[in-house]
């Protein structure tokens, strides 16, 4: 039997970029120095107006197409995590197929964010070790700066926007994607929220009401709500859990892990979490201040950016873990090949 | 929770939002309203949660931190987890 391994990673950032500086000459009432401190942001990267998270897979994934010995005719599936969808149908999936010119092929959405690409790497071992595949293209990519009221600190200092593609093919000698937990708690899901526009509460007039919260932010109806206190506290109380009991059951030791791979959300959630679970920051990988919060993205960038750096040699094992809106969180174990 | 405990809480919170509110050290009693901190905001809710979290192993909810008018309020709401 041969098993599902990823091959290859490439990603795309939004290319238009906003510093601290651009920020608060834009609302000249931010103080930034600390809270980028904090939150180990300093650069975002979002995209033009009118460009999609489509846009960006589609350059990601002919950047790859670019550096892969592969015949794009042997895509034999592509799977799209988004919640920036082009349209609410088709799937966002066919566009990208017809658009990359790859033939006839299976393809499909799925929206669930932070967690997005373990939970990708979960169907496309399915779909390889099932030979119901022989080449996945396994793409992540969200626009959350198309959500953001540009008047809502909380956010705007967060987010980036990109995309990220990973070719994953059933050619490993042994288990190289796995073993796999998912996590779940819809009790979260007003904490990151777009509220209107879609079905539950379609657009209205009132919609594009803006409102100022407690500390200052604006938005309306139409905008990503994120409530960051919530959210921490979420991880701060599932994260732990879930990933202990990992580790538990799988009967694996925090010491045979090579790195950890946590979804990049922020420096401080990520050293707060970091410092909980025990983990030595040597093994533990925090993105540079000039990424941003890439949503899906965030974990196959760190992958290619740790590989860029020289820190990923063949047979290490990396933890991946995402965690974030729904509230969803997924973990793995994979090996680099 | 003993008096010492509830002491050393206190210290540790007026210091972490003295660092949060950007105010000199030594500056807050308790006393004051956090509303009335300009920078009072939602990253400083996260740093209080993460280090009560951390150093006293004490969850308190953004809701709790919410209904908290004064500073005072806050050690109040800590303080009574400890015990």
């Amino acid at each position: 039997m041969k098993y599902a391994g990823i091959k290859h990673i490439e990603f795309f950032l939004g290319e238009k970029e906003i510093s601290d500086e651009m920020l608060v000459k834009e609302n000249p009432t931010w103080d930034l120095t600390v809270i980028s401190q904090k939150v180990g942001i300093k650069l975002r990267h979002v995209v033009n107006p009118n460009q999609c998270a489509s846009d960006l897979a589609i350059l990601a994934a002919e950047k790859l197409f670019s550096q892969v010995d592969l015949n794009r005719s042997d895509i034999d599936f592509i799977l799209f995590c988004t919640q920036s969808a082009d349209y609410f149908l088709p799937a966002t999936a066919c566009l990208i197929q017809e658009r990359l010119g790859i033939k006839s092929c299976g393809a499909f959405d799925y929206n669930i964010g932070c967690s997005g690409f373990v939970y990708g790497l979960g169907i496309a071992k399915g779909l390889l070790e099932t030979n119901q595949a022989n080449n996945v293209l396994l793409i992540t990519a969200d626009t959350y700066s198309r959500f953001v009221h540009p008047k809502d600190r909380s956010a705007r200092v967060l987010f980036s926007d990109a995309a990220a593609v990973a070719l994953l093919t059933n050619k490993a000698d042994k288990m190289s994607v796995g073993p796999f937990a998912y996590f779940t708690s819809g009790s979260g899901a007003n904490n990151l929220i777009v509220r209107e526009g879609a079905m539950r509460h379609p657009a209205s007039t009132e919609s594009y009401i803006e409102k100022t919260d407690p500390f200052g932010n604006v938005r309306t109806g139409m905008n990503l709500y994120m409530n960051g206190p919530e959210i921490m506290s979420f991880a701060l109380d599932s994260v732990p859990r879930i990933f202990n009991k990992f580790f538990q059951s799988n009967g694996l030791s925090i010491d045979e892990i090579d790195f950890f791979v946590f979804h990049q959300a922020n420096k401080h959630i990520l050293e707060e979490l970091r410092y909980k679970l025990k983990i030595h920051p040597e093994k533990f990988y925090v993105s540079s201040c000039s990424i941003g919060n890439t949503v899906s993205s965030s974990i196959p960038i760190a992958l290619k950016k740790m590989q860029l750096e020289g820190l990923l040699k063949s047979g290490d094992k990396l933890l991946l873990l995402g965690f974030g809106v729904g509230y969803s969180i997924g973990m793995t174990l994979i090996s680099w090949l | 929770m003993n008096y010492d405990g509830t002491v050393k809480l206190k210290d540790s919170i007026l210091r972490e939002l003295e660092r949060e509110l950007a105010v000199k050290k030594g500056s807050l009693d308790g006393s004051q309203r956090l509303k009335d901190f300009r920078t009072w905001d939602s990253l400083a809710v996260v740093m209080i949660i993460s280090m009560l979290d951390k150093k006293y192993h004490i969850r308190v909810t953004p809701i709790e931190i919410a209904s908290a008018e004064t500073i005072q309020d806050l050690i109040d709401v800590a303080s009574a987890k400890l015990r």
